[in-house]
């Protein structure tokens, strides 16, 4: 089955969710505002009939490049719902990138903040070119209330305030099922841009198959805050949301020290479902001490986790921890959002796979195209409703990786007898890192344009928490004053924060092989080692602890967890923690303080503090 | 207990509907205005002695000129002095008490600043302000009865708070469980029935009329504070915080270890991380930790004589058990499973008894009468 | 008291069970509760 049996369209849907019953439900909320069906039913036929103004016809395609992600939201759903072509442009994109965006993708119009109109003057050439002011929320509104004072005048030449003014207009009834939902352009060299097109049918039929796998209705609440201009933050969000009525959060964006309050999200909005990067289940495993109970709550189902390559280790440890399920999701942009999907019911869960494909067809083929045995590996091929159109304006590109609506993922992978597949290796050359996917011949593309780089390579090397991090090898023109920070500065200019190389090296040549390309193999190793002469560590403190605690609370090493706490371990009382730590000093040869013995809760904990004391002496 | 039933009154009338009806950020602010408000009206001296310890445990921290050490020190010294003022006897022979009273509350706010500065001081606690840490301590529902709650939990669920019904309904059940526990069981079966029947039985029966006195006195403390720490859980779930527990059916305890990890938990639980931890790590001596911890229990009641007896008894009960007991990695499937079970339930009588038998130094007032007590039970 | 009912019997019986149950323990308590309680320390504190 390549299909969902039946799913709404978008006539369907908006009509629908414009219905009594859903008028006062909740469908976005952030930390401090609240978006109603109702108000987004109302914007979506305000904004048909400014679009209808403007005379533009299903299909059009109207750049959106928008930081409010209130406006961002209602903005994209408005195109959605009136048959027109989003075009997404990440506000963080970079002005020559913009202009070749604009220019070969050729909008009718323009919906953006005014800095872009500013950065990109041709923009304003458009039609309709509407600068976005985002409508401000009304603070203290009980006050203004209890004084009388009226709301003040807003400005009617901006969007979304010009909208006021005008009527409701009436959605298209149908909306043909080829025409282009949305584009996102992919990481990639400005030689070869990559838009991916996803038509109607193939949002559709996927949202229902999202729907149907997460097991969504409108009381599920699903808690988003991935980037709205990547495919898992919009479409698995706010549009997913929608599809079923039910709400989508975004409390704020992903920050370190805010892990905390985003953990206690789950249960103050009453999260059902939790969409995740491996990159924030990385970090918030190592730096949510005591937040265990985050995900035991009488409304939590499972957490989803997108993007990227879900390390099997972090899987584990992450689900044993919180005791909660983490269902592995394999897609593209290319497939909208999934494909192949690690539970959640039991029958298609295993750890370390991404499980099953969902309403596609999925095969493993060799380099000539000959579908291999189970068990053997080969590129993966997936078939479906929600496979792309194809890359826009780019047709070489995408019979490179469409071929008779096969479509080839650039994958490795390997199927069991049981019909689990396995992610092995990747044959494109793209790096993943905490979620984002970056072409590293982008950023080498760059880097060359500096006037004192002779050349330089970029390419991923793998970390615990980001999953991959971004290298750039450089080799300086011979007496010029280059350094890693003016490098660093220089690509600040011309790529997005996420596509800066995590470190750049000055070497004076890169090593070749007889053809002339640069043996990656070699220049890794270079890599390694520099990087490596850092961090040196010749003690096992995992294995001392351990010992320490398995002789100190009369417990099997192999029972024992760096997760376990004195909660967690039967024998450990106060006195046997005395114990314990004296157990660790005559290994280690040192001596805690007072305060350290005090912290020491948990086994991690004393591994931490012991890591510490010896560094420091 | 007139305070209580108006703290009650005024915490579902007055600070239950401004949790709820006010705008979010507003909602825990005002609950904390309030308290200070309900504090100037019933007790002014309590309104200041809260603000200045409060005041003092929080900026001490803040003064760039002293190290760490020094902080920590002076704000546990400000607030355990103001505590040993008006817990000490010495006030009260000065004839001050009598006047002025204690501050309500005060030594259960005197320990969470305890807490807060040595957390604070271990730099274990989360990012907040002044605020955050005046609406831990100006909370109403366990302004007087406790539990001795934790800032850090306190402020993530302050965080975390939302409109639950489900959790309100719970908080209005435990409060009237609470209320059963106190007036049904406490007052009517054990003050008043039990009182008679040990009268009657008095005159032929003095020994078992003691006995019973004794049960009485232990089981009706903690069926009161049980009682009432149930209606403190229960208002703070009308207001959307949940505190932990303070009991778990410690009567049911095998040794007196385990019994004080289920009475009063929020106190013994603070014993054990502020006073024994930090007295094992200095001095390595497990004997001196225990007895340390358990004396500071005892006098955190009040500071006295009677107290300070109890505390150790207690304390020396649970090393006797430390030395006694099976050691915890051996094997227990040597002996069949009835001898467990009766062991166990041995060991729950001899729990029970050890403890409302320590319990005879608080109730009487002078040792004399302690002594006679004992007479009259052993020997007949 | 509601939710563990609601194992034995069904959802209605439940609920006027529980209402029962509490108006029971409301009356027991304001009957009782202006007898002399003990003389009880908790107070001071």
């Amino acid at each position: 089955m390549t299909e969902p049996t039946s799913y709404l369209d978008a006539g369907t849907l908006f009509k629908r969710l414009a219905t009594p019953a859903y008028a006062t439900a909740s469908f976005v909320e952030t930390s401090g505002q609240r978006i109603t069906y109702a108000q987004l039913s109302e914007r979506i036929r305000k904004a048909s009939a400014l679009f209808g103004q403007y005379g533009l016809t299903e299909g059009d395609r109207i750049v959106v490049s928008i930081a409010d992600e209130k406006e961002t939201i209602l903005t994209f759903l408005s195109l959605l719902a009136n048959g027109l072509t989003a075009i997404l442009l990440d506000p963080d994109t970079k002005t020559s990138r913009a202009e070749s965006i604009l220019q070969m993708a050729e909008p009718k119009g323009v919906i953006a903040d005014g800095v872009f109109f500013e950065q990109v003057p041709a923009a304003k050439a458009y039609s309709m070119a509407l600068s976005v002011k985002p409508e401000q929320p009304q603070k203290g509104q009980l006050f203004r209330k209890l004084l009388g004072k009226t709301a003040s005048a807003t400005d009617t030449t901006t969007y979304p305030a010009l909208l006021q003014s005008l009527s409701a207009g009436t959605l298209p009834n149908q909306i043909a099922p080829e025409t282009v939902a949305y584009i996102l352009f992919t990481s990639g060299t400005t030689s070869d841009m990559k838009g991916v097109q996803i038509t109607h049918q193939g949002l559709f039929s996927h949202l229902q198959t999202l729907s149907q796998v997460y097991g969504l209705t409108s009381e599920s609440r699903l808690l988003n805050n991935l980037l709205l201009y990547h495919a898992d933050g919009i479409i698995q969000g706010p549009v997913l949301a929608a599809y079923q009525a039910s709400v989508c959060v975004r409390p704020f964006a992903f920050e370190i020290n805010r892990i905390g309050e985003l953990l206690d999200a789950i249960y103050k909005y009453r999260i059902t479902h939790f969409i995740a990067v491996p990159t924030m289940l990385a970090l918030i495993q190592r730096f949510a001490d005591g937040y265990e109970d985050s995900f035991q709550t009488s409304d939590f189902q499972f957490i989803i986790s997108v993007s990227s390559h879900l390390e099997e280790p972090l899987w584990r440890a992450f689900s044993e921890r919180y005791g909660v399920r983490i269902v592995n999701v394999y897609g593209l942009t290319e497939t909208v959002a999934g494909g192949l999907f690690s539970g959640p019911s039991d029958d298609s869960y295993r750890i370390g796979t991404v499980g099953k494909p969902v309403d596609m067809v999925a095969r493993i083929v060799d380099e000539t195209g000959q579908e291999v045995p189970d068990g053997e590996a080969g590129e993966l091929l997936l078939c479906g409703a929600n496979v792309m159109k194809g890359y826009l304006h780019n047709e070489s590109a995408t019979t490179a990786v469409l071929q008779q609506s096969w479509l080839h993922t650039g994958d490795i992978a390997i199927r069991s007898t049981d019909g689990f597949y396995r992610i092995t290796g990747r044959l494109k050359n793209i790096i993943v890192s905490g979620g984002v996917n970056i072409h590293p011949e982008e950023v080498t593309e760059i880097l060359n344009t500096h006037p004192d780089v002779v050349e330089s390579v970029s390419f991923g090397i793998s970390d615990d928490v980001f999953g991959e991090r971004l290298i750039s090898c450089v080799v300086p023109k011979p007496g010029s004053h280059l350094s890693e920070l003016a490098l660093t500065a220089f690509c600040r200019e011309y790529l997005e924060e996420r596509k800066i190389p995590t470190a750049i090296f000055l070497f004076d040549d890169l090593p070749k092989g007889l053809s002339g390309k640069v043996q990656l193999n070699l220049i890794r190793d270079r890599v390694r080692q520099l990087d490596n002469s850092t961090t040196s560590t010749s003690l096992d403190y995992t294995k001392l602890v351990m010992e320490a605690a398995s002789q100190a609370f009369k417990v099997p090493v192999s029972d024992l967890k760096p997760t376990d706490t004195s909660r967690t371990i039967a024998g450990w009382d106060s006195m046997a923690h005395l114990d314990f730590v004296i157990r660790l000093e005559k290994a280690l040869g040192l001596e805690f303080e007072t305060a350290e013995i005090m912290v020491m809760n948990s086994l991690q904990n004393a591994e931490s503090i012991a890591r510490q004391k010896t560094s420091s002496r | 207990m007139n305070e209580l039933n108006w703290i009650i009154a005024f915490s579902v009338v007055g600070l239950t509907p401004m949790a709820w009806l006010l705008p979010g950020r507003w909602q825990l602010p005002t609950v904390s205005v309030l308290t200070a408000g309900f504090m100037l009206v019933a007790s002014p001296l309590s309104a200041l002695s809260l603000l200045l310890t409060a005041s003092l445990s929080y900026g001490l921290f803040r003064l760039k000129s002293l190290t760490p050490a020094w902080r920590v020190v002076l704000s546990i010294s400000q607030s355990v002095l103001v505590w040993i003022i008006f817990k000490s006897e010495w006030p009260m022979h000065q004839g001050w008490q009598t006047t002025v009273g204690v501050p309500l509350g005060l030594s259960y706010y005197t320990f969470r600043q305890i807490h807060y500065a040595i957390e604070r001081y271990k730099q274990t606690l989360p990012v907040h302000d002044f605020a955050d840490y005046l609406t831990y301590l100006f909370f109403l529902p366990t302004l007087l009865i406790g539990p001795i709650n934790r800032f850090p939990d306190f402020y993530r669920d302050s965080r975390r708070r939302r409109w639950d019904a489900v959790l309100f309904s719970t908080g209005l059940e435990r409060i009237l469980y609470g209320y059963a526990k106190i007036v049904l069981i406490g007052n009517m079966l054990l003050t008043n029935k039990l009182a008679h029947i040990i009268y009657t039985l008095q005159p032929n029966h003095p020994s078992l009329a003691s006995y019973l006195s004794l049960i009485r006195f232990a089981t009706n403390a903690y069926i009161q504070f049980a009682g009432f720490s149930d209606v403190a859980i229960g208002l703070s779930l009308l207001i959307g915080i949940r505190v932990p527990e303070n009991f778990e059916s410690p009567f049911l305890a095998s040794n007196l270890n385990e019994f004080w990890k289920r009475y009063h938990i929020s106190l013994s639980s603070w014993c054990r991380d502020y006073v024994f931890t930090p007295l094992l790590s200095l001095t390595r001596q497990p004997v001196l930790a225990t007895l340390g911890a358990m004396l500071v229990l005892g006098l955190w009641h009040e500071w006295s004589s009677q107290y300070l007896v109890w505390g150790a008894l207690q304390g020396l009960g649970v090393l006797i058990w430390h030395r006694f007991k099976r050691p915890s990695g051996e094997a227990k499937t040597a002996q069949p499973a009835w001898h467990s079970n009766v062991m166990h339930g041995l060991g729950v009588l001899i729990t029970f008894h050890y403890f409302c038998l320590t319990c005879l130094v608080i109730q009487k007032n002078n040792w004399q009468a302690v002594g006679q007590t004992l007479t009259q039970l052993f020997a007949r | 008291m509601y939710q563990f009912l609601q194992k034995y019997v069904g959802s209605k019986t439940a609920g006027i069970l529980t209402a029962f149950w509490y108006l029971l323990l409301l009356f027991l308590i304001f009957y009782y509760y202006f007898l002399p309680s003990g003389q009880f320390r908790y107070a001071d504190w």
